[in-house]
């Protein structure tokens, strides 16, 4: 026990001094295994096991898809179709922005490059067209969350990793739950803008302007269909999938949209390299985290916790409230390396199904991206707005209750996201 | 600042910073080349290849993920939190804080140097499946990457920002 509180206390005391992530986990965590006795040359074996793993694999593929399908302009494409379709209604550009995020999300895996990139595209012409800045900043921040949850996803590729998850089976149990947040985030959307008056006037697009941004966007409109597809017919695994979109990517990006040169393909794969990396030395470090935990009895003191309230319906409750509020300080993927496997267990303990209680953790735990003091999706657009926290937190208010909500409607309806799953055989 | 540019010591970290880059492209390029060999290979016996591909894929990453950290660092770019420090303390404190903090996690490299070293050393014999290379090469992605990292830490730390770095990912 005095293992446990030295090494959470240790690791948020660091945070707050304000140490990287992963040096705060793993600097405690290095000092409890002197503690426990274990040889110090073992340290370095867990960290390399812990990167040693073809399902980790997938997660520089997928974001090197990402990076690719940026690079070749495809961003734009995404905006000028959901455009075309969306931005008619009241709140045209937030609607072109959802849908937009929507559709990027089955591209990309992370909620933040997500943000990034449709938001430097809807954000700026947003202000300018006179919606308000807090409008701006929460509808962004709330699509981008959608990028972990509809597949690919990296924080799902983290959970299976921890708790021998299928990734297969979860990436297609996010899609429905995904476009749920999204038709949520909507409809809100919709609402928000006839009160506030965002509705402008414009010529309907021709048939000819709908036929060609479809062409042009239908290069991402296909890709979930092939990652997709390919883990359903088994012609690929998950992380082979990931290849897949890689060669899809560079493919469109040399040859058709020929907006990527050779000479820049260094660059793209040295930012994927970065950006993965910052993911897998927190996996790499977070496994000595694991070994403390598993060695002190963590998963059974967490099970047992929770088992103190007496109704399973307040127990799940209170593993969200937990994630919700941690979520505000701690960035989602150090909450899935911490808690993934304590939770999953208790899950299981409940009777709920892995992939249903697995897509769950994963939403309820991105939601802390979005809410501040630290929400690393909501600083993005913050960033690229020149927004404060307090000038948007209160519309952030309405559109993190379409998010819990929608959190409530997958935990109470299980075929929400086992359906899918169900349908494609993968269960 | 600009004679420090044009020293002998920029060129070294300018050599070393290539390097590093190079590995760290040349490894992911590598994955993706083995990963589409793999997927070929079940399908069509032109591509199919001997040995364990996947153990392959899989150190290689180690080095990708190790030297990748180790820019990450330089650019500031792993995840953390400053709200604290940024509501709570003053700049100078906030300065003495972050010094403190960066010798704190150069003691813990410097501790991931030497077992890492230690832990390549003991693997020198021992081949890996896929091909007939030593273990060694991929544990030595670990004490690499953390020199990396514990150069640009003390760079930073010595001159109060990067002395060779001009902006976010450039070398200047």
């Amino acid at each position: 026990m005095i293992v446990i509180i030295g090494l959470f206390l240790g690791l948020i005391a660091l945070m707050i001094l304000g140490f990287p992530m992963v040096f705060a986990i793993a600097i405690p965590s290095f000092l409890a295994t002197l503690y426990l006795g274990v040889p110090p040359v073992s340290l370095i074996t867990m960290m390399f096991s812990g990167v040693d793993s073809f399902a980790l694999m997938a997660i520089p593929f997928f974001i090197l898809a990402g990076n690719l399908m940026e690079e070749a302009g495809i961003t734009k494409r995404i905006v000028d179709f959901a455009n075309i379709v969306v931005g008619r209604m009241p709140g045209g550009l937030g609607q072109v922005n959802i849908a937009g995020s929507m559709v990027l999300s089955g591209i990309s895996g992370s909620g933040v490059s997500d943000a990034a990139a449709i938001g430097s595209l809807t954000i700026p012409p947003m202000l300018r067209q006179g919606y308000h800045k807090d409008f701006a900043v929460c509808v962004t921040a709330c699509a981008a969350s959608m990028g972990p949850i509809i597949p690919p996803s990296i924080a799902m590729i983290l959970y299976c990793y921890y708790t021998n998850v299928s990734v297969g089976a979860m990436f297609v149990g996010g899609a429905v739950p995904g476009v749920l947040i999204g038709l949520g985030l909507m409809a809100l959307t919709y609402y928000v803008s006839v009160r506030r008056g965002y509705v402008f006037k414009s010529a309907p697009p021709s048939f000819a302007d709908v036929l060609l941004a479809t062409r042009r966007a239908s290069i991402a409109l296909m890709m979930p269909f092939v990652i997709i597809g390919g883990i359903i017919s088994g012609v690929f695994t998950a992380t082979e999938s990931g290849v897949v979109a890689v060669v899809y990517a560079l493919t469109y990006g040399l040859f058709i949209s020929r907006a990527i040169s050779v000479r820049r393909l260094a660059p793209i794969l040295l930012e994927a390299a970065v950006l993965t990396s910052v993911v897998l030395f927190i996996v790499a470090c977070s496994t000595i985290f694991g070994n403390v935990l598993s060695r002190v009895g963590f998963q059974s003191f967490v099970v047992g916790s929770f088992a103190l309230i007496d109704q399973p319906i307040l127990q799940i409750l209170a593993i969200m409230a937990v994630l919700l509020l941690l979520g505000c300080f701690i960035d989602p993927v150090v909450l899935i390396l911490m808690f993934a496997v304590p939770l999953a267990a208790v899950g299981a303990k409940l009777g709920y199904h892995p992939i249903h209680f697995g897509v769950w953790f994963i939403i309820v735990t991105l939601y802390g991206a979005v809410t501040p003091p630290v929400g690393t999706i909501l600083y993005v657009a913050m960033s690229i707005a020149n927004a404060k926290v307090d000038e948007v937190v209160v519309l952030l208010i309405p559109y993190m209750a379409v998010l819990i909500l929608v959190a409530i409607l997958v935990l109470f309806i299980p075929e929400l996201t086992l359906w899918l799953p169900r349908f494609a055989g993968l269960l | 600042m600009n004679t420090l540019n044009s020293s002998i010591w920029a060129h070294l970290y300018r050599f070393l910073d290539m390097c590093r880059n190079v590995v760290i492209v040349l490894a992911l390029a590598a994955t993706v080349v083995l990963c589409t060999i793999e997927i070929l290979g079940r399908h069509l016996d032109v591509f199919r290849w001997g040995g364990d591909l996947e153990e392959l894929i899989r150190y290689l990453s180690i080095w990708v993920v190790f030297l990748g950290a180790s820019v990450a660092l330089r650019r500031g770019a792993h995840f953390n939190v400053d709200y604290f420090q940024e509501k709570f303390l003053a700049p100078e404190t906030r300065k003495r804080v972050q010094k403190a903090v960066s010798i704190a996690i150069a003691a813990f490299l410097l501790m991931i140097i030497w077992y890492g070293t230690l832990k390549t050393f003991q693997n020198l014999d021992q081949n890996i499946k896929a091909a007939p290379l030593p273990f060694a090469i991929f544990y030595l992605a670990i004490p690499i990457g953390s020199a990396y990292m514990l150069l640009d830490l003390l760079l930073m730390l010595a001159f109060g920002r990067h002395p060779f770095v001009a902006e976010e990912g450039k070398v200047s």
